[in-house]
């Protein structure tokens, strides 16, 4: 379970100060996925790096499974915007990267990363750099690298936005499947509504900034079959939208 | 090397003979040789009495060059790195760095004697600075984002450098080892016209005052030779530690 209570992150300039996270109060059950939507600038972003244990200096207190957040303890996989994979790194070496850091060389087993580059379809890409990937598929690989970890805890900054339209609802359903299997929890930040509304089991919505959880959605329909075509999705994704409307 | 690269390399290398046999033709001056004299000359005398300065030149010239590599690079990470340490050096590199230091080549020579030393101290002088600071660049330019995902893992600072720092800014490092090997050559033929009987400096001069100009260009050739090989031999290396660039 992730307990965020009264997370306020401040940044400091020479001149001015910013208040990125204004006193945010947020509870996500183990093995559950939360979508964080909210405008851009409001501080989504932010709250994924004190997650992840980038970001160090907030006032608050943020714990994961009642620990407080400490890279070195938790098992944390984190998918930044633009992926994260490394440049001089092949798909192979990029998604061994996590297990190698946080286990040792010793853990990999070729096994169990040739069975999930198989499931994320990305497994004659192997010994291909991520330059030469499309954006989709780089977004596998990275999704590959996140899941081969067996992560505590998994974030996501806006994991699908740089994708096309069609691309996008294909990755978001590669990524639905392998949760599926493995049940992580996971916190996912978007301002797309219907993304939302598709991965999220529990959706808050922010208000810009500085950030405050101003809505807890617990989302009925997800993991519903057929989603996208149902009018239920429509609807929900229009009151969040008039929420928002009203909100930001 | 592919093969359209190396032919038009060759075709380079021809286009400048002709243009020298031309000028050797037209001009008629004992001080601009017909290129098949010269390439004649290079290759009766390469083995009996050039071949030993160019092993001695081409020893110095490696010997500087991976000193330098070998100081200037490590510092380099930790400044792009640790912000407090690019405060404390970066003032003493900039503050130095435009100091002209061939002209400090008489106290080096006092203090590292006519030998060896003194040359390879002259290069890594020289070659050192543009390394730092070009590996230094290097360091900077990577975006915060790119070290989010091992912060995330909670790595420490040897995967750090090994994962992202050291691979990111191995290009800038043979960008600037391109350029540093250019000055080091010109640094290495200046030392190496005083207090040595050995290298390609020293056989170029001494043909000169000798008045034997075949000798001198046999000389000047191969010195050329010799800086376009170490540039080959940069481009080799480059593409085996930075595989990804050529994919």
């Amino acid at each position: 379970m992730i307990k965020i209570n009264d997370l306020t992150v401040t940044y400091q300039s020479r001149e001015s100060s910013f208040t990125a996270l204004d006193k945010m109060n947020i509870t996500i059950d183990s093995g559950d996925t939360c979508a964080i939507i909210g405008p851009s600038g409001c501080g989504k972003s932010t709250l994924l790096k004190v997650l992840a244990g980038v970001e160090g200096s907030y006032e608050g207190s943020v714990t994961i499974d009642e620990q407080p957040v400490m890279p070195s303890k938790q098992r944390v996989g984190f998918i930044p915007q633009h992926y994260g994979l490394l440049e001089w790194k092949t798909v192979y070496q990029n998604v061994i990267l996590g297990i190698r850091i946080k286990d040792g060389k010793s853990a990999v087993s070729k096994e169990a990363v040739e069975a999930v580059l198989e499931q994320l379809g990305v497994k004659e890409l192997a010994d291909r750099y991520p330059h030469q990937l499309s954006g989709g598929q780089r977004q596998r690989v990275s999704i590959a690298r996140s899941f081969l970890l067996r992560p505590d805890l998994l974030l996501m900054d806006e994991p699908f936005s740089a994708l096309d339209a069609i691309t996008r609802e294909e990755i978001q359903d590669v990524f639905l499947n392998i949760w599926k299997e493995n049940r992580v929890t996971t916190v996912l930040v978007t301002h797309n509504v219907e993304e939302a509304v598709y991965l999220g089991k529990k959706i808050i919505l922010v208000s810009k900034a500085p950030g405050r959880a101003v809505k807890t959605i617990d989302n009925p329909l997800f993991d519903t079959e057929n989603l996208r075509d149902s009018t239920a999705y429509f609807q929900l994704s229009q009151e969040i939208r008039k929420m928002i409307k009203e909100d930001w | 090397m592919n093969k359209s690269k190396c032919s038009s390399y060759l075709l380079g290398m021809f286009s400048l003979l002709i243009l020298w046999y031309l000028f050797s033709l037209i001009l008629k001056l004992p001080i601009i040789p017909s290129p098949i004299d010269v390439i004649v000359h290079i290759i009766r005398i390469f083995y009996s009495k050039i071949l030993i300065h160019v092993s001695v030149s081409i020893w110095r010239i490696v010997s500087g060059v991976a000193i330098s590599i070998a100081i200037g690079a490590p510092i380099g990470l930790c400044m792009g790195y640790f912000k407090s340490m690019d405060k404390v050096l970066s003032p003493i590199v900039y503050l130095t760095y435009p100091i002209p230091k061939i002209a400090l080549l008489p106290i080096v020579m006092l203090l590292f004697g006519l030998g060896d030393l003194s040359k390879t101290v002259m290069i890594v002088l020289i070659v050192i600075f543009q390394i730092i600071v070009a590996v230094r660049d290097g360091v900077k330019d990577i975006p915060t984002e790119t070290y989010y995902p091992l912060f995330s893992l909670g790595a420490g600072y040897l995967d750090l450098f090994r994962e992202i720092i050291i691979p990111a800014s191995l290009s800038k490092l043979f960008t600037s080892l391109r350029i540093a090997m250019a000055t080091a050559i010109s640094v290495l033929f200046f030392t190496e016209t005083f207090g040595t009987e050995y290298g390609m400096g020293f056989f170029i001069m001494d043909a000169w005052i000798r008045i034997n100009y075949v000798e001198m260009y046999s000389g000047i050739v191969v010195l050329s030779i010799m800086g376009l090989s170490l540039f080959l031999v940069i481009d080799f290396v480059e593409r085996l530690l930075c595989p990804w660039m050529y994919e």
